[in-house]
Parts: C-alpha cells; sequence; structure tokens
C-alpha cells in the first residue's frame, strides 16, 4: 500500500515534469471555451508527428528549435483591455516559481519573459504581452534554446501573431 | 525276395532323398510294371503318380504353340501386359510418391527461408510505413507546424524587441553620459 502511494505519487511527479505549468494550465482552461480568445493548444503527440514532416515541408532553422519543444500553448485576446488580462495573468500564475528573463515597459506595451529551467536546460518560457489593444501569452514546454529562438527573427519574415487564426483557428 | 530287398533298400534311400536319378527310375520301372508284392504295394500309387506326371511333359511344338495362340489373341497379350503395367505402375507409383516427397520438403525448406527472408524485411518496411504520417496528420502536423513557427517569430520578435528597447535605453543612458561629460567639460 505505502509503495503504491510512492508509485503514485512518483508518477504524478513525473507527469508534471512534462506537463506545463498548473497554474498556467488553469489559466489557460480558463479561457479555452471563451470564443473572444484565439487559443492553440500543440500536444507533445503533435510535436511527434511535427518532427516527421520531411525536409522539404519544414524550415531547417525553425525544426532545429521545435524538434525539443514537448507542448505550445497560446492565448490571444484582442480588442479591449489587454492590461486588464496582462496584471491577472501576472497575479493568477506563480510567477515566483519562473525566473525572469526580460520585462519591457515600451510605450503603453508590457512583455515579460519568464523561464523554468533546470540547471542548464530552460525547461519552460512563458511570454507574457498586455497592452490596451491586445492581451498575448506563450507558453512553450520542452528544451528551449533561447539564442537559436531569438535568431528566427533575423532569418525569416516576420509573420504577425493574427496569422495565427488564418492557420488554425481555435484548436 | 533278394530283388524285393533290393527295392526296399532303395525305398529308404529314397525316403532320405538320397536316391539318384537312375535310382529313382529303377524304382518307377519297379512299380509300373512288374506284380508287386503287398508290402510294397501301398507304394505303388506314389510312383504310378509321379510317373504319370512326368509323362505329361510339355510337347516340343508347345513353344511355337503358344507363341502362335499369343499371337492370335490380343486379350492375353493384353492381360499380360496390363498385369505387368499394374505391377509397373504401381511400381512407379512409390517411386513417384517418393520422388515427390524429396520435392515436396525440397519446396517445404525452400518455402521456410523464403519466409524467413521476405517475410522479416516486410514486417520492417510495415512498420516503416507506419511511423510516416497518414494524410490527417500530416495535415494536423503541417497545421501545427505553422503555428508553432509563427508563435516562435513572434516570441523571437518580442526578444529582439526587448533588446532593441534595452538598446535604446542604453543609447539614451550613453546620450545621457556624452551629456553629463560635455557639461563636465
Amino acid at each position: 500500500m505505502k509503495y503504491g502511494i510512492l508509485i503514485i505519487a512518483f508518477l504524478a511527479m513525473s507527469f508534471q515534469g512534462f506537463s506545463q505549468n498548473d497554474a498556467i494550465t488553469k489559466y489557460f482552461n480558463q479561457y479555452v471555451e471563451d470564443t473572444s480568445f484565439t487559443v492553440v493548444y500543440i500536444s507533445p503527440k503533435m510535436f511527434e508527428m511535427i518532427a516527421k514532416l520531411s525536409e522539404d515541408e519544414v524550415e531547417e532553422d525553425v525544426q532545429q528549435v521545435i524538434k525539443d519543444l514537448k507542448g505550445l500553448r497560446v492565448l490571444i485576446k484582442n480588442g479591449s483591455d489587454g492590461v486588464g488580462y496582462y496584471n491577472e495573468a501576472v497575479k493568477t500564475l506563480d510567477l515566483k516559481s519562473y525566473e525572469e528573463l526580460m520585462t519591457v515597459r515600451d510605450g503603453e506595451q508590457n512583455i515579460q519573459f519568464v523561464v523554468k529551467d533546470n540547471g542548464e536546460i530552460i525547461e519552460e518560457l512563458l511570454l507574457l504581452v498586455g497592452s490596451p489593444e491586445e492581451f498575448i501569452m506563450i507558453s512553450f514546454v520542452g528544451k528551449i534554446d533561447l539564442d537559436k529562438i531569438a535568431k528566427l527573427a533575423n532569418t525569416a519574415d516576420i509573420e504577425g501573431l493574427e496569422h495565427l487564426e488564418k492557420v488554425g483557428g481555435n484548436q | 525276395m533278394k530283388k524285393y530287398q533290393h527295392i526296399e533298400q532303395l525305398l529308404d534311400k529314397y525316403w532320405e532323398g538320397e536316391t539318384t536319378l537312375a535310382e529313382d527310375k529303377t524304382l518307377q520301372k519297379f512299380f509300373t510294371s512288374e506284380t508287386i508284392p503287398i508290402e510294397l504295394q501301398a507304394f505303388q500309387s506314389l510312383f504310378q503318380a509321379k510317373s504319370d506326371i512326368q509323362r505329361q511333359s510339355l510337347n516340343d511344338d508347345f513353344d511355337s504353340n503358344l507363341l502362335a495362340m499369343l499371337d492370335t489373341s490380343p486379350k492375353v497379350v493384353q492381360m499380360a501386359a496390363t498385369s505387368e503395367s499394374i505391377v509397373n505402375t504401381q511400381n512407379i507409383q512409390t517411386a513417384e510418391l517418393q520422388k515427390w516427397r524429396w520435392i515436396a520438403g525440397i519446396a517445404a525448406s525452400i518455402a521456410l527461408f523464403l519466409a524467413v527472408y521476405i517475410v522479416m524485411p516486410r514486417t520492417e518496411t510495415i512498420e516503416i510505413a507506419k511511423s510516416e504520417l497518414n494524410e490527417k496528420d500530416h495535415k494536423e502536423a503541417l497545421k501545427s507546424y505553422e503555428q508553432t513557427k509563427i508563435a516562435l517569430m513572434f516570441v523571437s520578435a518580442k526578444m529582439n524587441q526587448g533588446v532593441q528597447t534595452a538598446a535604446k535605453g542604453l543609447s539614451k543612458v550613453k546620450n545621457l553620459d556624452q551629456v553629463i561629460n560635455q557639461i563636465e567639460q
């Protein structure tokens, strides 16, 4: 019985290790049903399938980053009071367990990058953007190489996040 | 009596199977021709029958007659032939059966080898095919790839924006430095 509990606890811990922060999942799920939000969730299973795409279907530098990812959640609210949602997110999410990577206030736009690392490897990258026009939350989990990600925007044409909706719509 | 003694001696030899052909003939002659004493009459019928059988010997023209008969009656020939052929076919059948058993055995072992060499790589190719995405999954994967790419691009752009903002701030500090320096000078 004791062993059973131990095993269950161990399994729960190991699952938590792979999944995104509970607070993020909770916050994310809070708005999944809200149709005024653009919601994208890409599962570890889907990342496995992306890895199987042939070389001519993907860009190498993008795939180099994607191959180590295990999960992606995107939450976008266009229009009203992005700053309000931003402040709510900062409050709701337990940001203490994260390490602050970058906080930028550019005009009325707030940008916050936080990461969760395991020694050398960054396991989660959370981006929060809040402005009067929009609120954006993006969370990556997996093995994250910030250098490679930072270089992506320099090598390719930057498409606005509004393309997400065109590509996938709500998932 | 003396004569009969001789016959009795010969008979004893005969029973032992030690008589010569000449002695056999003497016995036959005795039993078929002369008056036979009562004590020897018991054996008379035996030697008479024997001489009867010997008398029914084949004529000299028996062979030619038989051959002529065989020529004129194809049935007999056929019968002989078929009986021979039955025996032959039986022999051939058993021989064929053994031959086919051999061939079947060889074929079975070849089939086994083929099974090993063909089926084994086939299972591999099936596994490869399985690992490839089906059409629906492929579409989903492409879509997810595009979405992830856009999200990554956005994150990348925001990172650079942050760095640029920082650089802008730093350049302001630099400018401030220059202003301060200029004032000081």
